[in-house]
């Protein structure tokens, strides 16, 4: 304080004083009463009482008379009303109680004010209104450098109340007292001494050591803190607040008049006041810093380097604690958090980065000094920070660290452009928000960013780093293969790739195919990325879609063609779309075999293998390019579907060969033993058989599209299962006709016509057609039809008749019943005159037949029937022989005499029946039939297994048919007699010369 | 400050500021809205015995909406207490609040009237309402007698409470609490008076 403002201050005391006793005396002015919508209490009392009597009245007059009312009705009206007026006195019983109260209390007076209140309230609020009013009309009134205050001041005193600082304006003696400058000055040093005596006699904190004697006063410094300015009266007063300056911040407004008081407390009331008044300040002084922070940082998470919701902050007054989160939006950075508090030790704010993955030794994680200086704080833990997650995900080797970054704030990372270059890729940390971006990134970086920052920790950044990678690769190959003319397919996806991704591996599948590829087959190229290399893998699959589902329906999972991504080159690519043909064709086929359960297996023309396929197609091979030709072997029985029964025809493996440039395919197969079949060529057939293998036959067609090449297949089969049951008609056949006449007139794959009679009976093209009736799978029956001509046409009734005979039955019984119809015809040929005896056969069955001799010279007739039996000659052995008797008995002499024919009658009993011929025949047997077998049941085997006779008996000729009874081998059983088939022939003849000669 | 003011017209020239002296200057109001009125005018008490918070900042006890203490003294046995709120106290103000002179007796100040003869006809100027023909009681006494006797149990399912009409039936009531409130002396005297402070405040003031 200066002495100059002194006089000033005791003139405004003495005016207050002034003014007090001024007031007493002062009769505050009435406060009008409140009279708007009130009325008298005794103007109440009398309206409700008078409306209480005209109520009575009324009723009472209403009532008199009955009327439609009952008594109760009455009754309980008149209580009602009663009630209802008993309770309107007893509220104003209870107004009347209040309003004496409120009289006794002055309360009125309160309401009159506050009525009072309202008013001047209002013509403030008038007056504030109308000035508006005048500010909007003046609107073009302008004063120059206004004062207002001042203006005021004029208006209501007349004059500006300017300080006059003790002077008189109108130049007159002042009254006022001016204190001399010596005696101040004196006044002053005096102060200096008794202040420096009182200060020595005080303990003083540390903090205050500083300090200095000056003006009369003492003047205390605190660096960083605080300037006081402490002083006295006299030696016996304690010390006054002077003055504080706040050094760390001079233009911070102070509440000087609280501080003074407070501190003058301190000071007059403590025992040691300097101490006290020190830590009052300091504490204060740290509050204050603590909300400059606050608002430091407000000011930078709000307006400054770190807006945009970057940094937040929590002030928190009453723990005097600042809680600050950096990078927000960063999700890999888990606790971005400092907290700033008061430091215990030191007595000072201190801020302290709370990070628990830091390394606490070379890093600072505590900070001092942080007013105006916080920003550059924050920047180094952000720093920190992002060279913490950059050290972090460096250790992963998944970067590189980028040696032109002076910063080293970036990590290079190393994406393929192409499938042989490489380019990196620098991603950075935005210290501001912690954000991951890349430096000039493309789309799919952009993309990728995004997600690098989803993610939460190292491991999940690499994992879409590796994703990235692969999209790369992915996108490139596509890009080649495009170029290659391959087509993507973008439509196939499968539920699960086909090589799983792993912790350290991506993979994805690429489905491409050629233009004039069969549908649903793709080459599968599955890039396998790993943070260093990436793989490619070929392989070829089919892929369905059932139900709306793409499944892998075959995969090949031998050939499998990995290759490093840098070794994918255009011209392989293009060699690719060559080469693979063969293999997608050969896995169809494999498909479609193992779809139709037909063994398989693919041959390879390695040379441990080679001795595995036959030499026939090695030989071919030796000229051709192999490359070019697959070979599978299919199981026979597979591929015919399960008849066993053919395995014994042919070998139990077959061949397939395909040839993709000449774009035939062939099946081989391999007879097992030498047939009659593979002398019979069957043209319709084309069943080829080599030359250098006998046994060996091919088949071979020539597609044209390869989704067909399954036609082919079945193709193949339905020949082959011709091809089988020609072969087995045809060995039964030449087993049957075991003579010179049988010959093969035409060979189709479902028909055979063959002659089996001898040339001069057989007129016809073919004795015989065997139509073979297949189905789909094998041989349903054979049609066998005998020719028109044919002397043994009668038997096709009884085969039609009944179905199901054995093909083998049939052959031998045309064969077995050959001489029977060949009897009449050779009986021409052996008399030289027309003969007079016409020969008939009649078939009553297929075991008994009815021959009939008639001749016409004499005029009778002579009929014999003729049987086929079984008999059994050992246990394991049947054989089928003629049994020959008359159609009527003629053992009666007389019945016999009376027969024209009784001559040849007798002729054929005794030669051909009769028992008493056996003993002479028996002595008079040849030494070429001393095969006689002991007689059982009076039965004599002869043996007719000579061939001599066979031969004989087939190059029998008219000319030297010099039979005679002798000759003839068979059992005679009194009338009838047994013969084999070879017999019958001549017997028949013989019968024949005997009824002729009669 | 008026006193300076005063000074001043006497130390400046007329011409001094675009005022003119001779004017009546301005006089702050009467009384004055800056000053504490309430002082002032001597209310403190009062104001401070219905203020809403409490010296200290805490809620002070609410002022009480039903005037059940208030007719404690009164004869009758109220057991629910009339109000708007339960339906039975009926609509008050338009009896009450009806100012129409012509609808009342007027007692009129005819010259030559003495000032005690016009206060008689002032006090007088209702009776006529309670007498015939205005009020014929013999009608009246018929009409009652129409009415029968009645016992409580009549009036039950009828929409009328017999306990509305407070009728202090088999005579003990509330007589002991009234003679305690009238040894008391107040009119203000709730019946826990002595349990609460705010009540004691009150009482105390008078």
């Amino acid at each position: 304080m200066t002495t100059d403002v002194a006089p000033g201050t005791m003139e405004n005391e003495t005016s207050k004083v002034m003014s007090l006793k001024h007031k007493a005396a002062y009769v505050p002015p009435p406060i009008p009463h409140v009279e708007m919508n009130q009325l008298p209490l005794s103007l109440l009392l009398r309206n409700l009482t008078v409306f209480t009597a005209k109520e009575i009245s009324q009723f009472f007059k209403l009532n008199v008379h009955t009327g439609g009312k009952t008594p109760f009705e009455k009754k309980l009206e008149l209580l009602n009303m009663i009630l209802f007026l008993r309770n309107q006195f007893l509220k104003l019983y209870v107004l009347v109680k209040w309003a004496k109260t409120l009289k006794q209390n002055n309360f009125h007076s309160l309401i009159d004010l506050l009525n009072w209140f309202r008013n001047a309230n209002m013509q403030v609020n008038n007056c504030t209104m109308a000035l508006k009013q005048i500010l909007g009309t003046m609107a073009g009134a302008k004063l120059p450098n206004p004062d207002l205050a001042t203006s005021l001041e004029v208006l209501m005193l007349g004059r500006p109340n300017l300080p006059n600082h003790g002077f008189n304006l109108n130049g007159s003696q002042s009254d006022n007292l001016t204190i001399p400058n010596k005696l101040i000055l004196k006044r002053l040093r005096d102060l200096n001494t008794c202040l420096s005596i009182k200060i020595s006699l005080m303990t003083i904190p540390s903090q205050l050591a500083k300090y200095e004697i000056k003006d009369g006063r003492i003047v205390f410094t605190v660096k960083d803190e605080f300037e006081l300015q402490l002083s006295t009266i006299d030696q016996n007063s304690p010390l006054f607040f002077v003055n504080i300056n706040l050094l760390f911040n001079e233009r911070l407004p102070l509440n000087l008049a609280r501080l003074e008081k407070h501190i003058n407390e301190i000071l007059f009331k403590s025992t040691n006041p300097l101490c006290l008044v020190y830590q009052f300040l300091h504490k204060y002084i740290l509050t204050l810093q603590m909300y400059m922070i606050h608002v430091e940082l407000n000011a930078l998470g709000l307006n400054g380097k770190y807006s945009g919701g970057h940094l937040v902050h929590n002030y928190d007054s009453k723990k005097q604690i600042i809680t600050i989160k950096y990078w927000l939006q960063s999700k890999i950075a888990n606790t971005c958090k400092c907290v700033v508090g008061m430091d215990k030790e030191t007595e000072s704010i201190v801020l302290e980065w709370q990070n628990p993955d830091v390394n606490k030794e070379t890093v600072t994680t505590r900070y001092h000094g942080l007013l105006n200086n916080i920003e550059s704080i924050i920047d180094e833990i952000t720093f920190n920070h992002a060279q913490m997650i950059r050290a972090d995900l460096l250790r992963t080797d998944t970067f590189q660290e980028d040696n032109e970054d002076t910063t080293s704030t970036s990590l290079l990372f190393q994406i393929p452009t192409t499938c042989a270059t490489v380019s990196q890729i620098q991603l950075k940390i935005d210290q501001v928000s912690g954000i991951f971006y890349f430096h000039n990134p493309s789309n799919l970086l952009l993309s990728y960013a995004r997600q690098i920052n989803q993610s939460s920790n190292t491991q999940d950044l690499i994992t879409v780093l590796g994703r990235l990678k692969l999209d790369k690769v992915d996108s490139i190959l596509r890009h080649m293969l495009d170029k290659t003319g391959w087509i993507c397919s973008d439509v196939v996806r499968l539920k699960s790739s086909i090589v799983p991704s792993t912790d350290s591996t991506f993979s994805k599948d690429i489905f491409v195919k050629l233009k004039d590829w069969p549908s649903n087959w793709f080459l599968v190229l599955t890039i396998i990325s790993s943070t260093n290399t990436c793989i490619v893998e070929k392989r070829i699959g089919k892929i369905l879609s059932v139900k709306g589902v793409w499944k892998l329906k075959y995969m090949d999972k031998k050939n499998v063609i990995t290759s490093k991504l840098d070794t994918m080159t255009y011209p392989k690519m293009l060699t690719l779309q060559i080469s693979i043909l063969n293999k997608i064709v050969n896995h169809m086929i494999i498909d479609s075999l193992n779809e139709l359960k037909i063994k398989n297996k693919i041959c390879t023309f390695t040379t441990e293998d080679s001795n595995i396929l036959p030499p026939y197609i090695i030989r071919k091979d030796g000229k051709e390019n192999t490359d070019n030709i697959t070979v599978i072997a299919l199981g026979l029985e597979s591929f015919l579907e399960g008849s066993k029964a053919l395995n014994t025809i042919l070998e139990s493996s077959m061949l397939l060969k395909i040839d993709y440039q000449k774009m035939d395919i062939e099946l081989y197969g391999k007879f097992k033993t030498d047939n009659e079949m593979i002398r019979c060529q069957c043209d319709e057939l084309s069943i080829k058989f080599l030359e250098e293998d006998s046994l060996s036959f091919f088949m071979s067609e020539n597609f044209g599209n390869l989704n067909d090449i399954m036609l082919y297949l079945s193709k193949f089969r339905k020949k082959l299962t011709q091809l089988i049951a020609l072969t087995d008609v045809m060995d039964t056949l030449h087993s049957n006709f075991q003579s010179m006449d049988f010959r093969v007139v035409e060979l189709r794959p479902n028909e055979i016509r063959f002659k089996y009679l001898p040339m001069k009976d057989s007129p016809d093209n073919e004795d015989c057609v065997i139509r073979i009736v297949t189905n789909q799978e094998k041989v349903e029956k054979l049609d066998i039809k005998l020719s028109e001509h044919n002397p043994q046409a009668m038997i096709q009734r009884f085969l039609d008749e009944k179905e199901g005979f054995a093909h083998n039955f049939i052959f031998h019984y045309l064969q077995f019943t050959l001489p029977l119809f060949r009897a009449s015809k050779e009986a021409d040929y052996t008399s030289s005159s027309p003969s007079t005896v016409k020969m008939h056969l009649f078939m009553h069955s297929l075991q008994e037949f009815h021959f009939l001799y008639r001749n016409h010279k004499v005029g009778g007739e002579l009929s014999f029937i003729i049987q086929l039996r079984s008999v059994v000659r050992t246990r394991h052995q049947e054989n089928t022989q003629y049994f020959v008797r008359f159609a009527q008995d003629y053992s009666q002499p007389q019945l016999q005499q009376q027969h024209p024919l009784s001559k040849a009658i007798a002729e054929i009993q005794k030669n051909a029946f009769s028992l008493a011929l056996l003993k002479e025949q028996n002595s008079n047997t040849t030494s070429s039939t001393t095969t006689a077998g002991t007689a059982t049941a009076g039965a004599t085997m002869i043996s007719t297994a000579s061939s001599n006779k066979l031969l004989d008996l087939q190059d029998s000729s008219p000319t030297n048919a010099a039979v005679d009874w002798s000759s003839i081998k068979c059992v005679r059983l009194g009338s009838a007699l047994a013969c084999s088939h070879d017999q019958i022939l001549p017997l028949l003849l013989q019968f024949h010369k005997s009824i002729s000669d009669c | 400050m008026a006193t300076s003011h005063e000074d001043g017209s006497a130390t400046h020239p007329n011409y001094y500021y675009y005022v003119d002296p001779s004017l009546p200057v301005y006089e702050s109001q009467q009384p004055n809205p800056v000053d504490d009125l309430i002082t002032i005018y001597g209310l403190e008490e009062v104001a401070r015995q219905v203020a809403r918070t409490n010296a200290d900042g805490t809620k002070a006890v609410k002022l009480r909406k039903s005037y059940k203490n208030q007719i404690q003294d009164l004869s009758g046995r109220f057991i629910t207490i009339p109000s708007r709120e339960n339906g039975k106290g009926g609509e008050i103000s338009d009896v009450i609040f009806q100012n129409n002179p012509d609808m009342m007796n007027q007692a009129k100040l005819v010259e030559g009237m003495s000032e005690e003869e016009y206060r008689d006809a002032m006090m007088k100027r209702d009776t006529g309402l309670f007498e015939p023909p205005q009020m014929d009681w013999d009608m009246c006494s018929t009409v009652i007698g129409q009415l029968m006797k009645s016992h409580p149990s009549e009036f039950k399912n009828s929409g009328f409470d017999v306990d509305d009409l407070a009728f202090d039936l088999n005579g003990t009531g509330t007589k002991t609490k009234k003679r305690k409130y009238k040894s008391n002396g107040s009119s203000m005297a709730s019946p826990n008076t002595e349990l609460q402070p705010d009540d004691m405040k009150r009482r105390r003031l008078e």
